[in-house]
């Protein structure tokens, strides 16, 4: 008995010393962004750059394949309740509405935890382990200021946009099943799409992606942070870095959702 | 305060007392030590007597349980970071595996210190980048990536970035680990003529003899956490501490059975 509450205890003890060490971290960078606008190196635009073009350019042809792909998933669903009452064509309003509010921000945030979060926690993990984050602070450089925020506004920027870009084609993954399945024609399919979604869809989807943007960074740099122990070490923390990242998008999204749906 | 160091007298690196624990382990027990302008410091010892931690407490890395190092007469581990960073940009290190930036090119690490710390163009940097590469012998190496290069070259490329903004101090973590004996003799050779040239103040943590008796004008050892000797290359010859005595002779201490502790690791 005494052996498992000690267990319990040490376990509790280790998570709050990372909840505190995470909360640094966002203290840190949350007053290294209010700053950077006034210092000289700013937001250090090439490295910035540089990131948005990883995170975002090169995820586009995965998400727009998996995006197209849940389009067409929702219609197909949807497609075989709808049938009973012959109201087929409003799978158009619920794939356009499940993508704008929900799956498109989702989806997308997830396949970017996974491929950039990750790689994130890798790097900063990796470069922990080999010195470089110590190289780095007695070059008197901050690698919070270094490393973290590029790659946060990066994300910031990037998963609104391919937000926008998973909402479209997965839109077009249900209009093929429209089309092709439930001999709904393109215009018609499109026409009740567009006068389904609101802008509140669209809007309360693309402010999520923000959030997400910013707990998928702030997860895979903090995990980087935290790698010791070599090559497994920054094997665990990249790991880490995707299930709680994962685990923490869901939760935001409870969230938003509640904020933009529970008064309706 | 009496002794309050200034830019022409007084030691430029103080280590006052010591102390440092990781766990219930002490590393450091009140380690005291001066290093003088001008002067190459070799800081000896086995594995895992503290020399690395001391050379990390040094430049500001961790923070010690209690004592003082002081830079230049300030005391790092009372002040700020920021304030620590305005020293750093006085000292290079050099780091055991040269801790070069992997996703940059040499030219692009050697110059990430020019291009933060100052507003030159990059016109000049370049051609600073180039001149502090052909110091250590790796000039036209700019475009290759750290990945490319040999452990000994990595080394080389660290030491010209750790050159880059012309430092007072230099620092080297275990020039030679790794390195075949030509290479970290040639190491060796390269440090001796920074010094001729430059007339740096370096501190090398070693335990090379080799190195050691090629470079060290003074000598500080440690054992166990503690300074065993603090003089010159002549006091360590000369001293009758066994513990100095099984170091130059590389003959490791008579091990001491202890019943209870082999009774307790057979039947763990």
């Amino acid at each position: 008995m005494k052996a498992l509450l000690g267990a319990i205890g040490r376990r509790a003890l280790a998570a709050r010393e990372e909840v505190a060490e995470a909360a640094r971290l966002v203290n840190e960078t949350a007053a290294l962004l209010r700053r950077a606008p006034f210092t000289a190196k700013g937001f250090r635009r090439p490295s910035t750059v540089f990131q948005m073009v990883k995170v975002g350019v090169e995820s586009i042809p995965i998400a727009v394949l998996i995006a197209f792909c849940v389009g067409m998933i929702l219609a197909l669903q949807a497609a075989t309740q709808l049938r009973r009452f012959g109201a087929t064509l409003y799978t158009a309003d619920l794939v356009g509405i499940t993508l704008t509010r929900e799956l498109g921000p989702l989806m997308t945030a997830i396949i970017i935890a996974g491929r950039s979060g990750s790689a994130m926690a890798a790097e900063i993990g990796t470069m922990r382990v080999s010195e470089e984050l110590d190289a780095l602070k007695v070059m008197a450089l901050n690698p919070v200021d270094f490393l973290v925020l590029p790659r946060l506004v990066a994300l910031a920027v990037m998963l609104p946009c391919l937000t926008i870009l998973a909402d479209v084609v997965g839109i077009l993954g249900g209009l093929a099943i429209g089309n092709l399945a439930l001999d709904i024609t393109v215009a018609n399919y499109l026409a009740q799409t567009i006068r389904a979604i609101s802008l509140k869809d669209i809007f309360s989807g693309l402010v999520k992606s923000v959030a997400f943007g910013v707990i998928v960074g702030m997860v895979g740099c903090f995990m980087g942070f935290r790698a010791e122990g070599g090559a497994e070490g920054v094997g665990r923390r990249t790991t880490a870095s995707v299930v709680v990242g994962i685990f923490l998008l869901i939760i935001a999204d409870l969230f938003f959702t509640a904020l933009f749906y529970l008064a309706e | 305060m009496a002794g309050r160091a200034t830019k022409d007298n007084g030691p430029l690196i103080e280590v006052r007392d010591l102390v440092v624990e990781r766990g219930d382990r002490r590393i450091l027990d009140g380690v005291c030590l001066t290093i003088e302008r001008g002067q190459t410091t070799v800081i000896l010892g086995g594995s895992g007597c503290g020399k690395s931690t001391l050379l990390r407490h040094i430049v500001g890395l961790d923070r010690p349980l209690a004592g003082q190092v002081l830079l230049w007469g300030q005391d790092i581990t009372a002040l700020p970071e920021a304030e620590v960073n305005v020293l750093r940009r006085k000292m290079g290190i050099l780091f055991q595996g040269g801790a070069l930036f992997n996703s940059m090119t040499v030219g692009e690490n050697v110059a990430l210190p020019l291009r933060e710390h100052t507003a030159l163009p990059d016109s000049t940097i370049q051609i600073m980048v180039r001149m502090k590469l052909g110091l250590v012998g790796l000039g036209g190496f700019e475009e290759y990536l750290p990945s490319a290069l040999s452990g000994g070259m990595r080394k080389r490329a660290g030491l010209a970035r750790a050159l880059a903004m012309d430092p007072e101090i230099l620092f080297f973590d275990e020039p030679s680990a790794g390195l075949d004996p030509i290479t970290a003799a040639g190491l060796d050779e390269l440090i001796l003529r920074l010094r001729r040239t430059f007339h740096m103040t370096i501190v090398v943590v070693t335990h090379e003899l080799p190195s050691l008796f090629l470079i060290a004008e003074k000598v500080v050892m440690l054992g166990k956490g503690n300074v065993v000797l603090a003089g010159t290359l002549d006091d360590l010859r000369a001293s009758r501490d066994e513990r100095v005595q099984h170091f130059l002779e590389r003959r490791p201490p008579a091990e001491v059975a202890d019943e209870d502790e082999i009774l307790r690791i057979l039947t763990r």
